[in-house]
C-alpha cells in the first residue's frame, strides 16, 4: 500500500512554472483560522501548485484576523466548512477582495481533513481547481 | 482627586483606549489615516477602520464595560469577593452549547454563538431553580454552590463529547471558547446591543439596593430594599449579560473579577458611581488587551484571556500591595 501511495505521489503532474497562486486555507469562519506550515493541508497545497498564505505561521492551526487576510490579499480561499453564500452575506468579509471577486474552493470529504491513502487524489482534484480559478 | 479630575482622567483614558484600538493591528495607521478612514469612506484605511476595527472596538468596550459591571453587581448582590460572571454556571453551560453545536456539526455562521447562549441561558435556569429557597427567596450562598455544581456537571458533559466526537472540529470550539474579537461585526455589535441595554438598565436602577446589600441583608430590609426582588433581577440581568458576551466573544475571565475591585480600591464609591466607573474602565481594559492580543504575535492572534490574565494579575497585585499592606 506505501508502495502504490509513493508510485501515485510520483506519478502526479508536475505544477505549472510561474507565480503559484496564493491559497488561504480557512478551516473555521467565525473567527478565522487558518493552517501554518509543516502541516498536511499545507503540503497538499503546495503539492497542487499553489501557496499557503500563512506558510510562515510555525503553529498548525491559529487565528488570524480578516484584516491580516485582506492585507496578504489571497487569490483564492479554501474552505473545508461554510460555502461562499456564507462570506458573500458578511459585510466584514468584503475588504477580502478574493471574497468580492468570489474566488473560492470549498472541498469536502475526509481526504483534506487527514492524512490518508488518498491524499494524491485529493492533490490532483486541487491542482484542477487550482487552474480552472487562475 | 476631585470627582470632576476622576470623570476627566477615566473619559481621556477611554479615548486613548479607543484609539489605539483603532490604530493598531496586522496594517499599523497613523491617527490622522484612523481619522480621515473614519470620516470619508473612500480611503484606502476606510474600510479597515470602518468594517473590520471600529466594529471589533465597540464590541470589546462594551462586553469589558458589561463584565466588570456584572462583576460589581454579584459581588455586592452575593458579598462575597470572589463572585464573578463566570462562577454561576454560565461558562459551562456556554461551553456544553457550543461543542454540541460542533459535534452535531451545525451549519451557519451563527450557530456557535446561539448554541453558546442557550448553554449559558439552560445553565442560569438550573442555577436559578436550585437557589431558590422557600419557593421565592433565593439564597446567595446557594446560589454560589449550585453556580459551581452545575459549571462542573456542564465541563464534564463536554468533555465526554470532545473525547467521543469523531468531528475534528472540536477543536475549534477550544479556540473559540477562549475568547476574542475575531469575529467582531457590526451584525455582532448590534446583537449583544439589544441583548445589552435592558439587563445594563435594570443593574443601574439598582444601584441604591445594591449599596444597602452590600451592608447585609438585616440592615437593608430595615432600610427599605427590596432584598429578594433585587437579588433575582440581579442574578437575571448578568445572567442575560454574560451568556451575550460569551455567544459574541466566547469566554473572557478575569475583567468580570478584578475591575470592579480594582475601582474600588482607587475610589470606593457607592455603586451609582462605582457601576458606571466599572464599565468604562472594564471596556478600556478590554480594548487595549485585544489591541495586545492582536499584535504581539502577528499575524496570529492570541486569546484575549490569555492576555487579560497576563497584564491584568500583575497589575493588580500591584495595586493589592500598595492599598492593602
Amino acid at each position: 500500500m506505501a508502495a502504490a501511495f509513493d508510485s501515485a505521489l510520483a506519478h502526479l503532474p508536475a505544477p505549472a512554472v510561474g507565480r503559484r497562486p496564493k491559497v488561504l486555507l480557512l478551516v473555521w469562519e467565525q473567527p478565522p483560522m487558518t493552517i501554518g506550515g509543516g502541516s498536511f493541508l499545507n503540503e497538499l497545497v503546495e503539492r497542487a501548485g499553489g501557496a499557503n498564505l500563512f506558510a510562515d505561521v510555525a503553529s498548525s492551526a491559529g487565528t488570524v484576523s480578516i484584516e491580516a487576510v485582506a492585507a496578504r490579499d489571497p487569490d483564492l480561499i479554501l474552505t473545508t466548512t461554510a460555502g461562499p453564500a456564507t462570506f458573500m452575506r458578511r459585510p466584514e468579509w468584503q475588504v477580502v477582495r478574493a471574497v468580492r471577486e468570489r474566488r473560492f474552493l470549498q472541498v469536502e470529504g475526509s481526504e483534506f481533513n487527514r492524512p490518508s491513502p488518498r491524499a494524491p487524489a485529493a492533490i490532483r482534484e486541487l491542482a484542477r481547481r487550482l487552474r480552472e480559478q487562475a | 482627586m476631585t470627582r470632576r479630575r476622576v470623570g476627566l482622567a477615566i473619559a481621556a483614558v477611554a479615548v486613548v483606549s479607543l484609539l489605539a484600538g483603532l490604530a493598531a493591528g496586522t496594517v499599523p495607521l497613523s491617527l490622522r489615516d484612523v481619522v480621515t478612514g473614519l470620516w470619508r469612506g473612500d480611503t484606502p484605511a476606510s474600510p479597515i477602520v470602518r468594517d473590520l476595527r471600529a466594529p471589533r472596538v465597540l464590541l470589546a468596550f462594551c462586553v469589558g464595560g458589561s463584565l466588570a459591571v456584572c462583576g460589581a453587581a454579584l459581588q455586592a448582590m452575593i458579598r462575597n469577593p470572589l463572585a464573578e460572571p463566570y462562577l454561576l454556571g454560565l461558562s459551562g453551560g456556554a461551553g456544553l452549547g457550543a461543542v454540541i453545536a460542533i459535534a452535531t456539526r451545525a451549519t451557519g455562521p451563527w450557530a456557535v454563538p446561539i448554541a453558546a447562549f442557550l448553554g449559558a441561558l439552560g445553565a442560569v435556569a438550573m442555577v436559578y431553580r436550585l437557589s431558590l429557597v422557600a419557593g421565592r427567596r433565593l439564597d446567595p450562598r446557594v446560589l454560589l454552590l449550585s453556580g459551581v455544581v452545575v459549571g462542573t456537571f456542564a465541563g464534564a458533559l463536554m468533555s465526554a463529547i470532545i473525547v467521543l466526537s469523531p468531528s475534528a472540529g472540536v477543536r475549534n470550539a477550544f479556540l473559540w471558547l477562549l475568547g476574542g474579537f475575531g469575529a467582531a461585526s457590526w451584525q455582532a455589535l448590534g446583537v449583544f446591543a439589544v441583548y445589552a441595554v435592558v439587563p445594563l438598565g435594570v443593574i443601574g436602577l439598582s444601584a441604591r439596593n445594591l449599596d444597602l446589600i452590600a451592608l447585609g441583608e438585616e440592615p437593608a430590609h430595615h432600610l427599605g430594599a427590596d432584598v429578594d426582588q433585587t437579588r433575582r433581577l440581579i442574578y437575571l440581568s448578568t445572567a442575560l449579560l454574560t451568556a451575550a458576551s460569551v455567544a459574541t466573544s466566547g469566554i473572557i475571565g478575569f475583567v468580570g473579577l478584578v475591575v470592579p475591585h480594582a475601582v474600588r480600591t482607587v475610589a470606593r464609591p457607592l455603586h451609582r458611581s462605582l457601576l458606571p466607573l466599572a464599565f468604562v474602565i472594564g471596556g478600556s481594559f478590554l480594548v487595549l488587551s485585544d489591541v495586545v492580543s492582536r499584535t504581539v504575535v502577528r499575524p496570529l492572534e492570541l486569546p484575549v484571556g490569555v492576555i487579560t490574565a497576563l497584564v491584568g494579575v500583575p497589575l493588580f497585585a500591584l495595586l493589592l500591595r500598595r492599598t492593602l499592606v
